[in-house]
């Protein structure tokens, strides 16, 4: 009986495997859409083997005339690269990808977004020990710079530029990605990129060179602009207020106090501004009240 | 001699076989009896399922009558709809949920958190994202549905403020930072840590304690309170005045901190000299909130945060408390670690014998018992308590409660110059984050009862009944809830040295000995030895935890790095959004400031200038 219970489950079995390998028909032309959108999402929440597997299948149907053709390859390079663990061929993958798109006629949108991306790939050792090379990404992001000066491409390149020389933590080096900042600020001052740029130089100014006029004043430059980082206001104005006293800017620093007390109810540095500005303000009044009796003194 | 035909031998595998068939026919049975009961296809009912771990008494009742009132909603009962709970212990909600999101079969709605898996990026496998839903308006806050009592303004701002915006913390609870969006719905508070009154002793101690004062040969215990100086040193807690005889006349419990610890000292006198086995004046445990000592540490450590800074920003790291050390910045010599550990083996002196042993529940029934002066818990403890006193068996043994935030020293009394604030609240989080699982089939009925749970009317009464503090704005809490209430008074917490974000090998080593230290089980001297001893050893000391904090970084830049990687694909595909590019503009700044770990080897170079990076 044995043996017949035996080829009955074999049967099951291949009945159930031939069954099993119906159910996913081949993908078509018109399935890409979804696949493009499915792809997007999974990469949205980093889910970067899902959207690998949809994008690739997308792009396999897709004819470089496509016009979402550009977009899908960046972002199937996008999930190559940054898919974790890393690998190095994903890498060598993503890095092919980008080179597609520079050697296409997608948009100089893209064509720079591939070109700082394969920057970072050449800067930045996917694991320890992993060989880069600087100076090849140092000219890939002035190839952007060149393409594009102004707007987020030039400023994100700049940045990335300056960023190289601050890695060799020399006065030097720091005062040299200060120059590059500044040139890019120059060239487009009013773009919202600014403020990163400002803030980021002001933490320069302050962390590797010691110079907190200086930190202060780029600061106040991105404050006007509002900082990138915005939910961490707060935090920034009250650094600022350190500085300022440390340069005895006292009418500075109690500007900053106000701003943390009146604009930021769920601050944690409330209670320290507000106390400090009255206390200030004591002084400063008191300091008046001399001034004026001096004063009274003087002319009798 | 009758041939005998050869008996059969019986193959014992048809017993195994026919156990197999049985053990499978019965489960096969069972789960389909079981999901034609308990599951959607009982009918056509649309069953959403609501999994948490507050089991604290009361929230889960409060909960049920939420649940009730929206499954009765005329929509609701229309579109076949059925919300229930599963209330799930702490033991095993990670492993219940962990099992659950990853074989596709988890609660429609569930409580983030806790569970291993779903931290970090990960939430966004199997929550969910909202950031779509929150800028609308709740339909539940509309007129409609608020109290005609309510201020009209509010009434009005309630039903066209978008969702998030009618969180008392802006939704900030449901914030996820990894991922820039909104992954959850906090439905309650949990109010910080309070200290619990019974107000029977309270009256009998401070009486105690006048009469003390007022004797002309004051009891030794007493002299020993107020503030004097021995071998050199200060010791007890506040000076004796007339504004301390006024607060003992009065039946307010302690408002500065030397009165709390004269309140503890009289305790201590008044069990003995009424021969009070049982009573203890605080019940502590190992619960790290009944130690009060933890709660004021950061206010003592508070003067170095600046010292120490090396990133130039406010909050302290771990890094910067060890480096600290290491470049002779603070010593455990200085007057502020000295003095802390003195408090805080003062406080343990005021804890049960053996109270290292003892569990959260443990001294929470000390108390509820009458047996302890004070409790320090928050206030997801609040309803247990109460409602344990209120339920005593004996209306004698009943008591009041009052509950007040722990007191700062007063101008005059000891350790005033050491803790001038207590750590802010202002920047507090709704609890209780409810995510909608990325399977469920049932989205868009999940999200309307998350918002019914997070309506200003409703959020009230379901903490009301609950004995939590509300999330929603305007949504007034218990009378019993109100002491809760977040303090914006105060210092930024994080200003201090950083024990909690010290690496574990120190930290293990630092809160172990503390609490040896705290029981006197160990001098001070040793205390400092065995965490020299572990600062000072490479590998798992403070040159290794620079070594460890370096990798963490390039770890960190790489996280952030992908993030910035998706947000320059949104950019490309629709530059138009506006919150898009500030976002990429917010993740570009934090990712050069990050910088794949070289901030560390500058902050390295900056305390240590010359010597090499360390290396393991």
């Amino acid at each position: 009986m044995l043996p017949r219970i035996r080829k009955t489950l074999l049967a099951l079995t291949c009945v159930g495997a031939l069954l099993g390998g119906c159910g996913q028909p081949e993908p078509a032309p018109e399935d890409v859409p979804h696949l493009i959108r499915s792809g997007m999402s999974s990469l949205q929440i980093m889910d970067f083997d899902t959207a690998q597997a949809d994008l690739a299948t997308a792009l396999e149907l897709m004819s470089p005339n496509d016009p979402k053709w550009g977009e899908v390859t960046f972002a199937l390079a996008v999930a190559k690269w940054n898919n974790t663990p890393y690998s190095a061929t994903e890498e060598q993958e993503a890095r092919e990808l980008m080179q597609n798109l520079l050697d296409s006629d997608v948009s100089s949108k893209i064509k720079n977004a591939a070109r700082i991306a394969i920057g970072r790939m050449d800067e930045v050792a996917g694991e320890p020990g992993e060989s880069t090379d600087v100076p090849a990404a140092r000219e890939l992001y002035r190839q952007v710079i060149a393409d594009q000066p102004t707007g987020e491409a030039g400023y994100q390149a700049s940045l990335r530029l300056a960023q190289t020389y601050v890695q060799e933590l020399t006065p030097e080096s720091v005062q040299k990605a200060l120059e590059i900042i500044h040139a890019q600020i120059k060239r487009d001052p009013e773009s919202p990129w600014a403020s990163v740029a400002w803030q980021y130089a002001g933490d320069l100014q302050d962390e590797f060179l010691d110079n907190e006029e200086l930190a202060l004043e780029y600061y106040q430059k991105a404050e006007k602009m509002g900082f990138a980082n915005n939910s961490r206001t707060d935090v920034y104005l009250w650094v600022m207020s350190q500085w300022a006293l440390d340069l005895g800017k006292i009418d500075e620093a109690m500007r900053l106090w106000r701003r943390i007390v009146d604009d930021f109810p769920r601050s944690t540095f409330r209670t320290l501004a507000r106390d400090l500005l009255e206390e200030h303000e004591d002084q400063n009044g008191s300091l008046s009240l001399n001034e004026q009796a001096t004063s009274a003194k003087t002319s009798r | 001699m009758s041939e005998e035909t050869p008996r059969k031998k019986f193959n014992w595998n048809y017993v195994a076989l026919g156990i197999l068939i049985i053990g499978y026919l019965f489960s096969a049975g069972r789960f389909f009896i079981m999901s034609q009961t308990m599951g959607d296809r009982a009918s056509d009912k649309k069953i959403i399922r609501v999994a948490h771990w507050q089991l604290e008494p009361g929230y889960r009742e409060a909960l049920d009558k939420a649940i009730n009132d929206f499954n009765n909603l005329p929509h609701v009962k229309e579109n076949d709809v059925e919300v229930v709970q599963s209330a799930i212990t702490e033991r095993v909600y990670s492993q219940f949920m962990n099992v659950h999101l990853i074989s596709g079969t988890a609660p429609d709605i569930a409580v983030v958190g806790k569970s291993s898996i779903i931290t970090g990026n990960a939430i966004a496998r199997f929550f969910t994202p909202l950031g779509d839903y929150v800028s609308e308006p709740n339909p539940y806050n509309s007129r409609e549905f608020t109290s005609p009592e309510l201020d009209p303004e509010m009434r009005d701002y309630l039903a066209t403020a978008p969702w998030k915006d009618t969180f008392l913390d802006g939704m900030e609870g449901g914030w996820n930072e990894d991922l820039n969006d909104y992954y959850s719905v906090p439905v309650s508070n949990f109010g910080k840590l309070r200290l619990f009154y019974n107000m029977d002793v309270l009256a009998k101690v401070k009486a105690f304690i006048l009469k003390a004062v007022d004797k002309p040969q004051q009891p030794t215990w007493l002299k020993q309170v107020w503030l004097h100086e021995e071998n050199g040193e200060t010791a007890g807690y506040l000076p004796d005045s007339q504004s301390l005889r006024d607060w003992l006349a009065n039946d307010h419990p302690p408002e500065t901190l030397g009165q709390l610890m004269l309140y503890c000292t009289g305790v201590e006198a008044y069990t003995k000299a009424k021969n009070l086995e049982y009573l203890v004046p605080i019940s502590g445990s190992n619960y790290f909130v009944s130690d009060l000592a933890n709660f004021y540490q950061p206010a003592f450590f508070s003067s170095y945060s600046r010292k120490v800074d090396l990133d130039g920003m406010p909050s302290t790291s771990g890094l910067e408390t060890v480096s600290g050390w290491r470049q002779g910045i603070w010593s455990f010599e200085d007057p502020a670690l000295r003095e802390f550990y003195e408090f805080s083996q003062d406080i343990a002196s005021f804890f049960p014998v053996g109270y290292q042993g003892l569990d959260r529940e443990q001294a929470q029934r000390r108390f509820v018992l009458g047996n302890a002066a004070i409790i320090s818990s928050g206030g997801w403890d609040a309803s247990g308590i109460f409602s344990g006193v209120a339920h005593r068996d004996n209306e004698e043994d009943r008591f009041e409660i009052e509950i007040t935030p722990a007191p700062l020293p007063a101008e005059g009394e000891r350790w005033a110059d050491l803790v001038p604030y207590r750590p802010s609240e202002a920047d507090f989080k709704a609890g209780v984050p409810m995510g909608i699982y990325k399977q469920s089939r049932h989205f868009e009925e999940a999200l309307d009862f998350l918002k019914f749970l997070s309506s200003q009317p409703v959020n009230e009464e379901f903490n009301q009944n609950a004995q939590w503090l509300p999330a929603t704005i305007a949504a007034d809490p218990t009378e019993n809830m109100v002491p809760f209430m977040p303090v914006p008074e105060g210092f930024p917490g994080s200003q201090s040295l950083n024990l909690s974000r010290m690496r574990a090998t120190i930290r293990t080593e630092w809160v172990s000995q503390a609490k040896l230290l705290a029981t006197h089980d160990i001098t001070y001297d040793e205390f400092v030895a065995s965490l020299e001893k572990v600062m000072n050893t490479p590998r798992i000391g403070a040159l290794g935890f620079w070594f460890d904090e370096y990798e963490s970084s390039v770890d960190r830049s790489l996280a952030l790095h992908r993030k910035l990687a998706v947000e320059t694909v949104n950019e490309i595909i629709d530059d138009t959004d506006e919150k898009a590019q500030a976002r990429q503009r917010a993740l570009f700044y934090q990712g050069l400031k990050g910088d794949e770990g070289i901030h560390i080897l500058s902050m390295w170079k900056k305390a240590n200038p010359g010597e090499p990076f360390p290396e393991f």
